[in-house]
């Protein structure tokens, strides 16, 4: 993965972004508020799939290291190979400093999904919002409901892998 | 080359399968001999230590994180290598097998004790993740919160096989197992503490921190 392509995707990711941001706006409307409708995806590396059934996705694709939110990518605002730029070149970055790591495409989860995950009610919801880097900015952050202990993150992260599909990469 | 040893089947007299992490080989047709070799190219081995002396005797130790010593191996007062039958060896194995903590075990292929043995060596690979697997920081699986898991499958045995391990980010060890009647999602942190998800047709439990014997009654409905 080129440093070259990495930067052309990120450009053309901007000039999207760009476009979402006017027409949202017109609509009265933060480009960094994520419609329910739209589907994030979230990045799969080694050690997200199973080993003997590598289709099927393991609890900890939606686990956060710490309470903090967990990053996915806007896919329905993009084409889909612009946001495989940047994986790969995360994944490029990594292998030049350590051992072998694959990506292999994204766990999907539309924004409403991600909306309906809770702990203890509808009063203790995940959230959704778009929160821009400066390589993409269609990255966004699903957030935890506040205060969860690690036994109520597992527990997101349980409702939110129901409601995931693996998409491999073509 | 072996790095580490899970687990040690004895097939027959003469046969040992190995459960390294990623690997199983069977070793013929001596497998004292190849035993011996195996453990003397290990980089890591968190149980045993093997020893051969001038007079061809062999000696297997194995320690548990408790401090207990299982020894093996014919005395200088004992007749030689060709006193170590592979049913010999079996019959050690399997009395330092009785030991949970211990990480060499011998049993029949068949025995119940099999797909325990078989989770303890893919918990054991959760080892190889390093430092930002998940390329979002996660923190590589901490060599406690193996061990913690690795206790917990044991005790786990037939059912062993409908559990399957994953690297939970915080560096903690964890596993999930499907059944059905129904899904369960451990995490065994480094410190001991475990987290548990339990979701039946009745009703979904969770906790944090919760002793074994919660964990066994919440598994007891579930297995």
């Amino acid at each position: 993965m080129s440093f070259g392509n990495y930067l052309l995707a990120s450009c053309k990711l901007w000039v999207l972004f760009l476009q979402h941001s006017s027409s949202a706006l017109a609509g009265l409307r933060s480009p960094m508020s994520v419609n329910d409708r739209e589907v994030m995806g979230r990045e799969l590396f080694s050690g997200h799939l199973d080993n003997k059934k590598k289709r099927r996705l393991k609890p900890n694709v939606f686990m956060p290291k710490d309470k903090k939110g967990i990053s996915v990518n806007r896919l329905s605002l993009a084409p889909r190979d612009l946001f495989l730029a940047l994986a790969r070149r995360h994944l490029y970055k990594r292998r030049r400093r350590a051992t072998a790591t694959n990506f292999y495409g994204f766990a999907e989860i539309s924004a409403g999904d991600i909306r309906n995950a809770s702990i203890g009610g509808s009063d203790n919801r995940c959230e959704v919002q778009g929160t821009v880097t400066a390589a993409n900015p269609f990255h966004a952050d699903i957030r935890l409901p506040p205060d969860t202990e690690k036994d109520a993150r597992l527990e997101v992260a349980r409702q939110l892998l129901e409601a995931a599909r693996y998409e491999p990469l073509k | 080359m072996y790095t580490s040893v899970d687990a040690i089947s004895i097939d027959t007299d003469v046969s040992i399968v190995a459960h390294a992490p990623s690997t199983t080989r069977t070793l013929a047709p001596d497998p004292l001999e190849q035993l011996l070799r195996v453990f003397s190219s290990l980089q890591h081995v968190p149980m045993a230590s093997s020893t051969g002396t001038a007079s061809g005797a062999v000696a297997f130790e194995a320690s548990n994180p408790a401090g207990t010593m299982y020894e093996a191996g014919p005395r200088e007062e004992e007749p030689g290598l060709e006193a170590w039958t592979g049913a010999r060896l079996s019959a050690w194995l399997q009395q330092a097998s009785r030991d949970h903590e211990l990480a060499v075990i011998a049993m029949d292929p068949n025995s119940e004790r099999a797909p325990a043995a078989n989770l303890v060596a893919e918990i054991e690979e959760l080892a190889n993740f390093e430092d930002d697997w998940d390329m979002h920081g996660a923190s590589r699986v901490h060599r406690n919160a193996i061990e913690n898991a690795a206790s917990f499958a044991w005790k786990l045995g037939a059912f062993a096989s409908q559990f399957e391990p994953f690297a939970d980010p915080d560096g903690s060890a964890g596993l999930e197992g499907h059944t059905a009647k129904g899904d369960v999602y451990l995490s065994f942190a480094p410190s001991g503490r475990v987290a548990y998800v339990v979701k039946t047709k009745s009703g979904m439990h969770r906790g944090y921190g919760a002793d074994e014997s919660v964990l066994r009654q919440l598994l007891a409905g579930l297995l």
